[in-house]
């Protein structure tokens, strides 16, 4: 009788256990993985006002120290003075979850897959590699 | 006679209790206030100060008070400043501590960084010319 009771008890636990992964892995996949071609840059040269073309002119024509082409200028943004990598596509910015990834690609056209998170317009990055 | 010495030693417990609590919570309106001007010039200023300098305690509880002032750029989503603490030996970034300033004033409650040492605040927005120059010594002490 034992027995039995003990058997039906796994049966329902396992059946609770599947349930509860198909659940979350359902909901990991209804989050759309999206793919974004852009531009890995630093925020500040991103966001800023100055740059229509979200470009590192400005920085580069002024001669900043340590800012002499789009990868240089997005590695001082960053390392030197307290910025992080972003993603830019035309117009529109996205924060990166993985700035790790994202600084092997600094300065660089990258092809991003991952899912977006529209509350706080970051991108969660799936795999990065450079767009050529 | 018994009774009356309980109650002597409930009470003395009870008072060192307290004592203890009062030294390991700041009491309520004593957190320190940190007041900061982020300039139109790109310089960050505070009152009495040539030189600004934040130094607070290890993890001492602080009240950033900033009034930020537009320089000749600032970002699309208003932010006119920034004021992002790294720490001086690699630059990396303090957790809690970067900070995006509107125009005017703005507070913040923060907990000083645990580790003691040489820290820099920079503003992250391109905000003038000398931009690059928008920074401040910040010292943490044990």
């Amino acid at each position: 009788m034992n027995n039995g009771t003990n058997k039906a008890r796994a049966a329902g636990l396992l059946l609770a256990l599947t349930l509860l992964a198909s659940y979350a892995f359902g909901k990991d996949k209804a989050k759309d993985t999206v793919s974004l071609h852009g531009a890995i840059m630093d925020s500040q040269c991103a966001y800023n006002v100055h740059s229509n073309a979200h470009s590192h002119e400005w920085m580069t024509k002024r001669g900043v120290q340590g800012a002499t082409d789009e990868e240089s200028c997005t590695q001082h943004c960053v390392k030197d003075m307290g910025g992080s990598y972003v993603l830019v596509v035309k117009k529109d910015i996205y924060k990166l979850d993985d700035q790790t990834k994202a600084e092997q690609f600094a300065g660089k056209k990258v092809k991003i897959n991952g899912t977006l998170d529209a509350s706080n317009h970051t991108m969660h990055v799936v795999d990065m590699e450079e767009d050529k | 006679m018994p009774d009356l010495r309980q109650n002597s030693i409930r009470f003395l417990l009870m008072a060192i209790l307290g004592a203890l609590l009062a030294a390991s919570l700041p009491a309520f309106g004593q957190v320190r206030v940190i007041e900061v001007l982020a300039d139109k010039d790109s310089h960050f200023k505070m009152a009495g100060q040539n030189h600004p300098e934040i130094t607070v305690k290890a993890g001492e509880p602080v009240l950033l008070r900033v009034i930020a002032r537009k320089g000749s750029t600032w970002n699309r989503d208003g932010v006119v400043h920034g004021f992002t603490l790294l720490r001086a030996k690699d630059h990396s970034k303090v957790p809690g501590w970067n900070l995006a300033l509107k125009a005017g004033p703005q507070e913040f409650a923060l907990t000083a960084p645990s580790e003691p040492g040489d820290y820099e605040v920079l503003c992250t927005v391109i905000c003038s010319d000398d931009h690059e120059n928008m920074r401040m010594k910040f010292t943490v002490i044990q």
